[in-house]
């Protein structure tokens, strides 16, 4: 009886530890199985700005750990594809980082990264910006507390279709976004801005606003990162997230902050943060330690946003309006570039706009604009939106019409036409790109006079001169 | 025996952190009905915790054991799947949803466990278990909700178990096991939580916490070995010291040896709360008075997600040492 209980229980026993078995294997399988990839970086918001033949790091996570698969990776544009060479992979873990090098021929140009292993493939859209040199000279466009997308279709979008339209009329090297880019707990906006911020025809930096969090995984799964850095030669910009629902830096983040200004050495930095140092709407805390460990380091700029108006503040945290011309690090505060405006938190008159930062090799030249047209620029003023109007007049036929009190240098403009064997009357022509209605032709003019309008016309390649 | 202090414990110490650091750290949303869920989970589990405790006289029986246990894995599997390489949707009522039938459940799992836990039990069942929970968190690092999947594999585990003894069986859960002193040792419990979380709250995204977790749960293991009142003096003493030093210099909760320290004393305080001491005239399965206290546990989160989210205020947390210390105080002049 003793024998025949004790059998029962053993065979019991052996039946539950087989059924456990085959189940717990059963669902490790299912959670690898499905061999998923991300892209962590570069990405759109992260991008890699290198030149042909530089190397670049990719930082992937994988689903299945400790397999070593066959990499392909390459980087493709609209009519060509080049593949990576892959120079090293750091092993097993699940957090991947791929050192790979450009091919010394890849044309300069936007590329989405193309990473494939097995039956996995994932791309990251506008993720590589190839330059033919890194510019000595060049432009920075930084925007804050973008449009808010209400309906479909609605004011929301209008405004952030103006805003990409002008950013790529003034054709920055890089454009740097600090935060409160969708607001909303909608994960659909992030779909929509996405979206948008494809449009951008330069190299774009995103960094997190408090806003972020109404919808908080929209943002991590088109930008992934909160914080990180982003090499333009040899500047470097660190994007921090001062929001995570306590608007301060955590300590962590600050020694992050050491830590990369620290392997950064000597070389220039710029801070894209979207909380002010300075004021009630800014940084409550850790602001001494954050200037000091940025003044230890020589970083001349930080750019932000929040305010929903225009200040600047000197290194000593005071508001400056008389001048701009001042020791580093400076905290530059950007308007609102669509949503609601503060009026007690702007030091210029009340707009929507962004801000256009001049570099010229280490040195920050400009970041101010003549807002009353008087000659003197005004020290803490942004750009207004508005005010720089491309329209189709025609087929194969477009005016650009500048209202600012500014010239720019090298702005490019786009023209819709039929038939894809055009040249413009004036100014480079860039690129024919085919779109749903015809072809989408790219120009570029080398100045832009304030207050200047220009129409630029295609014409026959067979008829220099004469209207198409 | 560490099979059934791992079911025990998957609740306390794998699935009610990973969801708060899935609402902390990845997103919450309390606007939508997403976010009322996840309210009702959070005051309703401890609550339910409580009231099963006591109210349950006996665990199931052999066959709902196995069905219980299995519940809990499909549905810990079943939250953990779309996060493995996806993203934790704070505005989900699915997600909120499949995470409000896996509590229920596990909370089930995890009574079964301590029902489990003979009268006699020692303590290597307790650090060993420590020790795996301690494992579990090591994945986190690059998969930070790998605690839910670890919840369901546990289940899975603990359908290997032998049927029911008859004596567990007839167990009540809560007759006449309190002992004096219990109150301060959860309320040193809800401090040591407390203080422990504060490095995930500090690095949020940058899954190095997990490290920090899983060496802290190792040290737990230590902790829950300690025996003598000589050793308990110097990891409470330790575990002040060190909650009183992130107080005054904020970065040191970012030091290994803070989670170090509060893990040991995380393990002693446990051991101390459910094993049974020598003195107990009628010890029923302690390991439930862990569950019963759940609330003062997700007290514990809650209150470090309230100071650590205006750090200007983060270092008053020391004054809830005030009461703990008072005690101390009064034991010590009794004693002389």
């Amino acid at each position: 009886m003793a024998n025949t209980l004790a059998n029962t229980m053993a065979r019991n026993r052996l039946i539950r530890c087989v059924l456990a078995t085959i189940a717990a294997g059963a669902l490790l399988i299912a959670v690898c199985l499905p061999k998923q990839l991300e892209i962590i970086g570069p990405r759109l918001g992260i991008p890699a700005i290198l030149v042909p033949g530089d190397q670049m790091q990719i930082s992937l996570r994988a689903s299945w750990p400790l397999l070593q698969p066959d990499w392909q990776l390459s980087l493709e544009s609209a009519d060509a594809r080049y593949p990576l060479t892959l120079v090293e992979s750091d092993g097993w873990t699940p957090q991947r980082r791929l050192t790979v090098q450009l091919p010394a021929d890849i044309p300069p140009a936007a590329y989405a990264l193309h990473v494939a292993a097995g039956s996995a493939h994932k791309i990251a859209e506008k993720a590589v910006h190839v330059l033919d040199h890194y510019p000595a000279e060049f432009k920075i466009i930084h925007i804050a507390d973008l449009p808010v997308f209400g309906e479909p279709g609605g004011k929301g979008e209008a405004q952030m279709t103006k805003l990409v339209e002008e950013i790529n009329i003034i054709h920055p090297d890089l454009v740097v976004a600090s935060g409160d880019i969708a607001y909303g707990a909608s994960h659909a906006n992030y779909q929509t801005l996405y979206d948008f911020f494809l449009q951008i025809n330069a190299p774009l930096v995103v960094g997190p606003g408090n806003h972020e969090f109404e919808a908080w995984n929209g943002y991590l799964e088109y930008f992934r990162q909160r914080y990180h850095t982003v090499k333009f030669g040899f500047w470097q910009i660190i994007t921090l997230d001062s929001s995570h629902r306590r608007d301060q830096l955590t300590w962590s983040q600050l020694r992050w902050l050491n830590e990369v200004l620290d392997a950064h050495g000597d070389a220039p930095s710029l801070v894209n943060i979207h909380h002010p140092l300075f004021e009630d709407r800014g940084l409550q805390f850790n602001v001494d330690r954050i200037m000091q460990a940025l003044s230890e380091h020589g970083v001349h700029l930080v750019l932000a946003g929040h305010n929903h108006g225009d200040r600047l503040f000197d290194n000593q945290g005071q508001r400056r309006l008389d001048t701009w011309d001042l020791p580093g690090p400076l905290n530059i505060v950007t308007t609102s570039a669509g949503a609601k405006i503060y009026p007690k938190q702007s030091d210029s008159p009340l707009h929507h706009g962004y801000r256009l930062v001049r570099i010229n090799g280490d040195r920050v030249t400009d970041f101010t604009y003549d807002y009353d047209g008087d000659g003197k620029r005004d020290a803490s003023a942004s750009i207004p939106v508005d005010h720089l109007n491309l329209t189709q007049t025609g087929a194969g036929r477009a005016q650009l019409e500048n209202r600012l009190h500014e010239s720019f240098h090298r702005v490019r403009m786009q023209i819709h036409a039929a038939s894809p064997d055009l040249k413009p009357n004036r100014g480079k022509l860039i690129s024919v790109q085919p779109v749903e209605e015809g072809f989408l032709y790219t120009v570029e003019l080398p100045v832009l006079q304030a207050g200047q309008t220009i129409t630029v016309r295609l014409i026959r390649h067979t008829q220099p001169g004469l209207p198409s | 025996m560490t099979r059934q202090w791992l079911l025990t414990l998957q609740l306390p110490l794998l699935f009610v952190p990973g969801l708060f650091i899935g609402l902390v750290t990845y997103g919450s949303n309390f606007e939508v009905l997403a976010g009322y869920l996840y309210i009702v989970i959070l005051i309703g589990l401890p609550l339910l915790a409580a009231l099963l405790s006591r109210k349950l006289t006996a665990p199931p029986k052999p066959v709902a054991e196995l069905v219980l246990l299995a519940l809990g894995a499909a549905t810990a599997a079943a939250v953990y799947l779309p996060l493995h390489s996806g993203y934790w949707h704070e505005a989900s009522t699915a997600q909120a949803l499949r995470i409000a039938a896996c509590a229920v459940m596990l909370l089930l799992c995890s009574l079964i466990g301590a029902a489990r836990i003979l009268r006699n039990s020692s303590g290597d069942g307790l650090a060993a278990a420590l020790l795996v929970i301690a494992l579990c968190w090591l994945p986190a690092l690059v998969y930070p909700l790998v605690p839910f999947l670890a919840c369901a594999l546990i289940c899975l585990l603990g359908l290997t178990l032998p049927p029911t003894a008859g004596e567990t069986v007839r167990t009540a859960f809560a007759t006449g096991n309190k002992r004096p002193g219990d109150g301060w040792l959860r309320y040193g419990l809800f401090l040591i939580v407390l203080e422990f979380i504060l490095v995930a709250l500090d690095y949020q995204g940058e899954t190095i916490w997990a490290l920090h977790i899983a060496g802290g749960l190792v040290a737990a293991a230590l902790g829950s070995r300690a025996s003598g009142s000589t050793a308990g003096w110097l990891i409470a003493g330790a575990a002040i010291s060190a909650t009183l030093a992130a107080c005054l210099w904020p970065p040191f909760v970012l030091h290994p040896a803070h989670s170090l320290i509060l893990g040991m004393v995380l393990g002693w305080a446990i051991a101390r709360l459910c094993l049974p001491g020598a003195a107990d005239a009628s010890p029923g399965p302690r390991p439930a008075l862990l569950i019963s206290g759940l609330h003062l546990w997700l007290l514990g989160l809650l209150v470090a997600q309230i100071f650590y989210s205006n750090l200007v205020v983060a270092h008053y947390r020391g004054l809830l040492l005030l009461p703990l210390l008072w005690c101390l105080f009064n034991r010590l002049r009794q004693s002389r």
